[in-house]
Order: structure tokens, then sequence, then C-alpha cells
């Protein structure tokens, strides 16, 4: 008896963890973006689950004082649909809404960030010279005295370690 | 001297004080302090015999994994001061770390390093464990905790870790386990950008590394530390194998160690680890990536992770799957599949060779990795 109630505790348990995943796989409207992290002036892919059947939907992007319409698309019988649009050129770093509105709405959000993707710096695909952040290194009068700093901390763990036992 | 409730207080409390920190007795103003703090502590109860060998280093490479542990806990303190989870700035505040904040090239460093160092001295510590078959009844559930314990370091302290540092290879390293994410559908939703419209996923791992990981951790090495103590340091190969261990335990009178001189070894071992890391976090500091380009896949994953590289050339990006389920879904078996009674490595020829084999498995994969090029997975 007892353990069928652990059993079955443990059932409902698993249940509850996972509804938040199972129900956006099961049934739930929503909208994803890819890339995570687009650049201005790139394509993104917009995809949209359970907008509406056969509605049109208005993909925007919203944020940072804009709410521009990056253009429409047709959803499907189920109201999904997955379309490409290009973000605007001048479009700053930060995060954004998308919002898809059909017969239903749903947004998700995006982080703009870097130089516009035709850009020669951070630029995608091969040509573009692009900087690696700048590192720097300490004066080497501090390095040294910081390495032997480390290296007595070391010396002195290695004799608490093995300095011998008084005997009581 | 005040009696104590117990039998460690009185004369004991003066014989600790000689013994742990040379005092010359309960008169002593280092016995008065110590007999105060053992009434109120309980600290004479960690005077126990442990096993002489216990006090090796063999013996203590989880200790010193413990102590790694704390130090990655206090360096991450000070670095989630200055670190900002938001995607437009995380890369930003690692930045600010490495060149603006006190000491935070030397703190951000040691915090790396002694992830590395832990990950080996981890690794060591189970090596020990599977040579030595302290994996054996009754300890086989400690040896699963134990390599749980690896794989929540690896696969969830490291790569989360690593993420956060919001460059290309941490961008290429999340868009991995997105891809991952998405092959398992519904139960990969937790680590899915659509789990939620609310966050976006950095500041979700963000948590997993600062607060669910650290939590499993604890809750692992307690059970860890737990069983230990429970069932007391494992015997030798050769007095396991002599009959002086009745039910894979030494009698008390065959203990001759003392517990506090392996924490005195923990410890010290522990600050030779961040000495260590602290000398290659000043002569090799840790770099900060390019901003992600999501277009791109021009990394390889850190060196803890070669091993997989090459499952992910031959399987795609399943094979990440493949490589880490194979190697610790084997690891965690081996008490269940060595069932001799033998305990000498030299007695046991079939795990001898089974444990070669995955070693230098790993090590010849790693190899490949390091040496062959950056090869495009994503998108296949």
């Amino acid at each position: 008896m007892k353990a069928r109630f652990v059993a079955l505790a443990t059932l409902v348990v698993l249940v509850l963890a996972l509804s938040p995943g199972l129900a956006w796989a099961h049934g739930e409207k929503g909208v994803t973006v890819k890339p995570l992290t687009p650049k201005p002036d790139q394509v993104i892919t917009v995809n949209g689950e359970l907008l509406g059947p056969n509605s049109e939907v208005e993909v925007s992007v919203i944020g940072n004082g804009m709410n521009m319409s990056l253009g429409e698309a047709n959803a499907d019988e189920e109201g999904d649909f997955t379309e490409e649009f290009r973000l605007p050129a001048n479009l700053k770093p930060g995060t954004y809404q998308i919002k898809a509105t059909g017969k239903e709405s749903a947004t998700t959000q995006i982080t703009v960030s870097g130089a516009p993707a035709g850009g020669t710096e951070g630029g995608s695909g091969a040509g573009g010279m692009v900087k690696a952040p700048v590192i720097e290194q300490r004066p080497l009068g501090q390095s040294i005295e910081l390495v032997a700093l480390f290296g007595v901390l070391a010396a002195l763990g290695l004799y608490f370690a093995n300095r011998p036992i008084r005997k009581a | 001297m005040a009696e104590s409730g117990n039998s460690a207080g009185g004369a004991d409390a003066g014989k600790s004080a000689t013994s742990v920190t040379g005092a010359a007795g309960p008169s002593s103003r280092t016995g008065r302090v110590w007999g105060w703090l053992d009434g109120r502590l309980g600290l004479s109860a960690l005077r126990y015999k442990v096993p002489e060998h216990a006090n090796t280093i063999w013996y203590t490479l989880g200790g010193i994994t413990f102590v790694g542990i704390i130090v990655l806990a206090a360096t991450g303190i000070w670095l989630a001061q200055y670190y900002d989870p938001d995607p437009a700035a995380a890369r930003e505040s690692v930045l600010f770390i490495q060149n603006t904040a006190p000491l935070g090239d030397v703190i951000r460093g040691i915090h790396i390093w002694t992830a590395y160092l832990v990950i080996i001295t981890a690794s060591l510590h189970l090596i020990r464990i599977f040579v030595t078959a302290s994996y054996k009844a009754p300890r086989e559930v400690n040896w699963i905790v134990g390599v749980s314990l690896l794989a929540l370091l690896m696969f969830g302290a490291f790569f989360t870790g690593t993420v956060l540092r919001w460059d290309q290879e941490a961008y290429e390293a999340l868009a991995h386990n997105m891809e991952l994410a998405t092959i398992f559908g519904a139960f990969g939703g937790f680590f899915s950008e659509g789990f939620t419209t609310s966050v976006s996923i950095l500041p979700r791992l963000y948590i997993a590394h600062v607060s669910i990981v650290p939590l499993l951790l604890v809750f692992l090495l307690i059970a860890h530390i737990f069983l230990i103590k429970h069932h007391g340091i494992s015997p030798t190969p050769a007095q396991e194998e002599a009959g002086e261990a009745p039910g894979g335990r030494l009698p008390q009178e065959k203990e001759t160690g003392s517990y506090p001189t392996h924490l005195r070894k923990m410890v010290g071992y522990g600050l030779v680890l961040l000495g260590a890391a602290g000398v290659l976090s000043v002569i090799f500091p840790q770099p900060i990536g390019l901003a992600p380009d999501p277009t791109m896949e021009i990394t390889k994953p850190s060196p803890i992770y070669y091993w997989l590289y090459s499952f992910e050339d031959w399987f795609g990006v399943l094979g990440i799957l493949y490589g880490a389920i194979a190697l610790f879904g084997l690891l965690a078996i081996v008490p269940f599949i060595d069932r001799t009674p033998l305990r000498s490595i030299r007695r046991r020829p079939v795990i001898l060779g089974f444990g070669v084999v995955l070693l230098i498995a790993l090590v010849v994969l790693s190899l490949i990795t390091a040496f062959s090029p950056v090869v495009s997975h994503m998108g296949d």
C-alpha cells in the first residue's frame, strides 16, 4: 500500500515537472526565433504555432522605443507558420520582443548584439577582419609578486600537509 | 577547568590541545580556548581513528577535490558581484571583471583553473578507487554517487560556466545544447528557448550555475560523505585479500591513523591546489573570445570535452549524448560487472583491461580533436 502511494506520488511529481515542456510541445500558442542573438540587418527565422487557422500573421519587433512591423506571414490550417524576416539595419543592440499577431498573438524575446550583419567588423562569414577583445596585462613586477605569493601559499600547504605529528 | 557535559571536555580537552595545537595543556590560553570551542562545537568528535593508508595522498584526492569545490564557490561568489547575465551585457561584464574589477583577472583565473584542476583531481580519485576496487561491496552505491558527482561537475557546472562567458565558444556550446534539447522534444523543454518567453536562456543557465547545480552538488556530497563515514575508509587490496577486513571494513584496532591528520592533509594539499591555480591564473590568464556570431561555428570546445568531439564527427550532435551516456553508463555499472572477491588490480585482468582501454580511448580521442581542424557540425 505504502509502495503504491510512493509510486503514485512520484508519478504526479514527474508529470508536474514535465508539464511546462509538455504544454509547449502539445497545444499552446507560441513563437520562436532563430538565431538567439541576431545582428541588425540579419535575416531571422520566425516560427509561430497555433496563432489562428488560416490567419494572416503580422510580425513586429518592439523595444527601445521602437515598434516596427517586419512583415506578414500566412498561417496554415493549424495556425502555424515559418517565415524569414530581415531585421532593420539601424536596430540598436539590446533586448527586443518579437510579436506575432494573427487571430491569436504570442511574443518572444531576442537580444540584438554587435554591428550590422552586412558590416566588415564582426561580419558573418569569411573576409571581415574581427578585432579580438583587449585583455589588459598586468605589469611584470606585479605578476612576479603574485606568482611568488601563490608559490609561498602552495609551499605552506605542502608543509602543513606533511609536517610531522607531535605525539602527546 | 570546568567540566563539560561529555567525556570530550575536561582532561580530554587538554590532551586535544596538546596533540592538535601543540599547547602545553589545559592551563594554557590555547588549551582554554580549545576547551571552550570543543565544549560548544563538539570538535573532539572529529578525533576518530582511520586506517593509516587514509593519510596517503592517494586516499586524500577526494578531500582535495572537496577543498577545490569550496574554492570554486568562494571565487564564484566574488565573480557574481560583477557579472551581468543579460545577454546584451554579459560579455562586457566578463571583460570588466578581467580588466577593471579589483584582482578580477586573478580571481577569474583561479575560478577557471580550479575548475580544470577539480575535474583532474576528481578523475584521479575515481581512478584510485577503480584500481583499489574500493567500489566493491558495501560501497557500490557510493561509487554511483561519486560518478554522478563527476558527471554533474563536467556537464552541469563546467558547461553552464562556459556559456556564461557569452563569447563565440560559449555561444557554440549553447547551440549544441539547444540542438540536443530540440531532439529531446518535450523532455528537452527546460533547455529550449521555447520554455518561456519571459526571460532568455542565458539568465536561466546563470541560475543553474549559481543555484541549481551547487544545490545538487551539496546533496550528492552529503550523501557521499555520509556513506564514507558509514562504511569507513576502504581497506587496501592487500588487507582485504588477507582477510583483515571482514565486511569490507578494517576493525578498529587496525585503524591506527587519525582523522585530524587526514583533515590536515586535505587542507594542506587543498592550499597547494589553490596556489597552483593562482600561479596558473597569472602566467596563463583566461581569454575572452569574440562576441558571438550565430552564423559561424569556428571554435572547439573546452579541452575536457575534446573526447566528445569525435563522437559528434561520427554521429552528429546526438553523438555528444551517446558519448556521455557511454562513458558514465559504463562507469556506473563497474561494481556490477566486477563481481569477483579479488581486490588486487593484477588479479583482475578483465577489469584492468577495461579501464586501460577506456583511458586510452579518452586520451586518443582527445588528441585527435586537439590536432584536428575545427569542423562545423550544427545545421548538418
